[in-house]
């Protein structure tokens, strides 16, 4: 499948990609899943409170604790949030949004977007709008498929229905747009790797296991240090940094030493960091480079 | 919530040491032919041998008493060590009578499974097992009531907090996280592999370093602690380093209550709070309803 990218030397050619005295971009984002994805989908979760309690752990005292934490370094995050939490945990996504923060899409259940008809993943859509809406007062803007995958279809059902952004790919290093056939561009894609993804160093679970082959659970100052790194190197080139992180594994009481040795590292740049919403990071790839996207597509 | 627990004392947070004495029956529960193969089962059968020892002498230089979580079959086997762990005044609570899956059971066999572990319990340690620990397996809906029609009076066994709270029968749950407890992180096996992917021994560094960043953050925030700690994992010569240095660390500080599993059960038993709607206890009871009313 074709993506439309912006050219690989941009910034080398002095053309910077941020506004006025922005040298990189941050878009902190949070998936707050809770106890959603595969065990509620399969069912097996109803006889597992063992797990369904870890995983409630996320909205029920991570989250708020993370937002403090946000608020002491003046920042402003995206979070992923499937409706089904915002259904049972109405009083702390309230937060999210009275804090300034910005709340997007990411199923109701945490379903798999690949596995699900073009029909099914509009039903999720449609029923995930009027729960942001009747819940919190919001219709959200923006998209991050669960559990990674989704179909060929899926960008275009997504602009059709008014997402203006997703942030679910792995594809590159800053935004780039998916193709659509009825405008010069499609979504904009802010993409995450693997790299800031909390599951891969933090998570574990036993029954079900999680991640698979139980790896150890890192050195907390390890895992700092190397997203530390990963935002540094952004920035050094100028780019767009998200991340993948989870409350109910990055914002357990003694991890919140990881986000805040990160939060540091942001701040101590002033603001030649856009430290701001993906939200805010779409719009202004669009107005920039939204009606020349198709010029600018590679092959 | 977090900023108003109050605990005894104006202390500001609780710390319980426990351990899980189940002499190899974990593994056993997961690999039943490891009860063949001798030279991997000798690495579950240190514990009993030389770590619960080992994990003692620790205790008594950090002077105050921890939970033991023990099947009764296991402590009837040890009866000994059980006898040394209680007379050195730690609390000896249930682990099952043979580490056997609650799930599987009819909940009259595992009344009488659970009313006979804190018989034979009690009548080694001499004193009341008024804690549960699940062994393995999936926590029945409605185990509490069990649990309490048992006698027990509270579990360290579920999670969704990190302060106790209440079940719907009053049985005191103690939420427990598994990046403090030390299996995570240690257990190591060839064949059969433990855990599955076989991965690397980590950094005991490392290790010391995250048990210490989550104890300075539950003290920051007041919330309740709960190391735990097998005499298999912990109770070696190169690791019993690592939980000196935590014990000496938590001891430095005059605001922490250092307490039993029991001792703060009871406190908090005394406060007889309610969780409110959007607890995970009562959001599971509310998602059991709705798939019953989805059928």
């Amino acid at each position: 499948m074709t993506m439309l990218h912006q050219s690989d030397f941009l910034t080398s050619q002095g053309n910077a990609l941020w506004p006025t005295g922005r040298q990189s971009a941050v878009a902190l984002a949070f998936d707050v899943d809770g106890p959603t994805g595969d065990a509620m989908l399969d069912g097996s979760l109803l006889t597992n409170p063992r797990y369904f309690t870890q995983g409630a752990y996320g909205p029920w005292r991570a989250l708020p604790r993370l937002l403090d934490l946000l608020s002491r370094y003046d920042l402003k995050a995206t979070f992923f949030v499937p409706t089904w939490v915002v259904l049972h945990w109405s009083d702390n996504c309230e937060r999210i949004v009275r804090e300034g923060h910005e709340i997007a899409y990411h199923g109701h259940r945490h379903e798999l977007f690949f596995e699900c008809s073009l029909r099914q993943q509009l039903d999720i859509m449609e029923r995930s709008r009027s729960i942001f809406k009747e819940r919190l007062g919001v219709t959200p803007i923006g998209f991050r498929t669960p559990s990674g995958d989704w179909s060929p279809a899926t960008a275009e059902l997504l602009y059709d229905f008014g997402v203006i952004y997703s942030s679910s790919m792995r594809g590159d290093d800053r935004p780039y747009f998916h193709p659509a056939a009825s405008s010069p561009h499609g979504l904009v894609e802010i993409p995450g790797r693997w790299d800031v993804d909390d599951y891969a160093t933090l998570a574990y679970t036993e029954e079900p296991d999680f991640p698979i082959g139980l790896d150890r659970i890192a050195d907390y100052r390890i895992v700092m240090r190397n997203w530390c790194a990963e935002f540094e190197g952004y920035h050094r080139v100028g780019l767009c940094w998200t991340t993948i992180f989870h409350p109910k594994v990055c914002a357990k009481p003694g991890r919140l030493s990881i986000l805040e040795g990160l939060f540091l590292a942001i701040r101590r740049h002033g603001d030649a960091v856009w430290a701001t919403r993906c939200g805010d990071i779409a719009q202004w790839w669009i107005e920039q480079h939204g009606p020349n996207a198709n010029l600018e597509a590679r092959p | 919530m977090t900023d108003a627990t109050k605990w005894p004392d104006r202390k500001r947070c609780a710390a319980v040491i426990s351990v899980i004495f189940d002499d190899g029956l974990d593994a056993l529960a997961q690999a039943p032919d490891l009860r063949d193969r001798s030279k991997s089962f000798s690495v579950w059968q240190y514990g009993a041998a030389r770590g619960v020892e080992r994990l003692c002498r620790t205790f008594e230089g950090f002077g105050r008493p921890t939970s033991w979580f023990v099947p009764a079959n296991v402590a009837e086997k040890h009866a000994g060590l059980v006898r040394d762990i209680a007379a050195a005044g730690h609390d000896v609570e249930s682990h099952g009578l043979a580490y056997e899956r609650y799930d599987t059971l009819a909940p009259v066999q595992s009344l009488d499974l659970l009313k006979r572990s804190r018989e034979t319990l009690h009548g080694l340690s001499g004193k009341e097992a008024t804690g549960f620990r699940l062994p393995m397996g999936n926590w029945p809906h409605r185990f509490d009531r069990l649990l309490s029609e048992a006698g027990y009076l509270w579990s360290a066994s579920l999670n969704g907090d990190d302060v106790p709270y209440s079940h719907a029968s009053g049985l005191v749950e103690l939420p427990v996280h598994m990046e403090l407890e030390d299996r995570p992180y240690f257990q190591f096996n060839f064949t059969p592999a433990f855990p599955k992917g076989q991965s690397r021994i980590p950094s005991y560094d490392g290790v010391l370093h995250n048990w210490l960043a989550e104890f300075d953050a539950y003290r920051a925030f007041g919330l309740c602690y709960v190391l735990q700690l097998r005499p298999e994992w912990s109770g070696t010569p190169g690791r019993i380093a690592i939980v000196e240095d935590l014990l000496a660390h938590i001891r430095s500080f005059d605001d922490v209550w250092l307490a039993t599993g029991a001792m703060v059960a009871d406190w908090h038993r005394a406060t007889g709070d309610v969780p409110p709607e959007q607890h995970p206890l009562k959001v599971y009871e509310a998602y059991l309803q709705e798939a019953k009313n989805l059928g």
